[in-house]
């Protein structure tokens, strides 16, 4: 090491190249990983490029209505009515509402959506502070 | 292939976790070095980097690409390893505020005169010496070459006093670094 210029700036950066870098044990990444692994809901899957899947789907389905039309068929299969099949899921989601509807005026189900905010609520303002540094 | 890290970034975020073991790889010894530097402890370094990495994968969506991906690695390995300090109430200071100062001349020949791989010892021993921020600054500014500016943002002082604590890293690098080679020569004589 050439120090004749005794340059305490120059000096200093060769005494900390020299007090090298800290290395973490080999397992490192994998460990960051694993615990990763654990987290990655957070980022939903997605395919890079999916647009060939709707590309597809569009196609078999004008692929479908075409050979219908050409060949003189109806569009839907013969037998198949549209209005009397959605009847019962109809019916369902009715049946459904009006349920709901009858059990929100029971003061048991006000009271489970409270709590509910109100843990979410703890969680976002108490939890979440807690947790961070600064 | 040698890609950026935006490159990666942008792939964890379309849902290729593997993406991030490569920000990881690229970034983990300037992270477990400032670690191991502020805590001076290789394990709890170890647990405090790996914290860093999954704190810093659990808010990517937030990190905003006008600073760099390390940078802002290096602001939470510093966050993250000053609370773990004050949790375990360990020295926040360096080991003698009162170095004496010795004749930079004899310190910078000595130095000279040593092997490498005594020179790095000694230097560590010095730098083992210096308080959490001033090795922070030290070894963000001397050996990953960051600006002063980026130094204040990681560890959130103003510019003026990362300069001030710079001059006096070094200086107090310089006179522990003597004190130590002078322990040495009075051990042999």
């Amino acid at each position: 090491m050439n120090t004749k210029s005794r340059d305490p700036e120059k000096l200093t950066r060769e005494w900390m190249n020299d007090s090298g870098m800290e290395k973490p044990s080999g397992n490192f990444t994998r460990l960051v990983m694993e615990k990763v692994e654990m987290k990655k809901h957070l980022y939903p899957y997605k395919k890079d490029n999916n647009l060939w899947h709707y590309i597809l789907a569009v196609g078999l389905f004008l692929l479908y209505v075409g050979y219908r039309y050409f060949s003189g068929q109806e569009l839907l299969p013969a037998g198949i009515d549209l209005y009397n099949e959605i009847q019962p899921y109809i019916g369902m989601l009715q049946l459904l509402f009006e349920r709901v509807a009858f059990d929100m005026t029971t003061p048991i189900v006000p009271l489970g959506i409270g709590a509910i905010v109100l843990l979410l609520a703890f969680d976002q303002f108490i939890l979440r502070s807690l947790s961070f540094n600064r | 292939m040698n890609h950026s890290d935006e490159y990666y970034i942008d792939r964890v975020l379309q849902g290729d976790h593997s993406a991030y073991a490569m920000l990881v790889e690229r970034h983990k010894d300037m992270v477990f070095t400032l670690a191991c530097r502020m805590l001076k402890n290789r394990e709890e370094a170890e647990e405090v980097a790996q914290d860093a990495f999954l704190k810093a994968y659990s808010s990517l969506r937030k990190f905003r690409k006008d600073s760099r991906f390390s940078t802002w690695v290096y602001r939470i390995v510093y966050n993250l390893s000053v609370s773990h300090l004050r949790k375990n109430r360990k020295q926040m200071h360096s080991l003698d505020d009162e170095a004496h100062h010795l004749d930079l001349e004899d310190t910078h020949q000595r130095m000279d005169n040593l092997e490498k791989g005594d020179r790095k010892k000694y230097i560590q021993q010095a730098l083992f010496q210096l308080s959490y921020d001033e090795q922070t600054i030290m070894t963000l500014y001397y050996q990953d070459d960051l600006a002063v500016d980026e130094i204040a943002d990681i560890t959130q002082m103003s510019q003026s006093n990362v300069k001030v604590k710079l001059h006096r890293a070094r200086k107090r690098l310089h006179d522990h670094l003597g004190q130590i080679l002078q322990h040495e020569i009075n051990s042999l004589l």
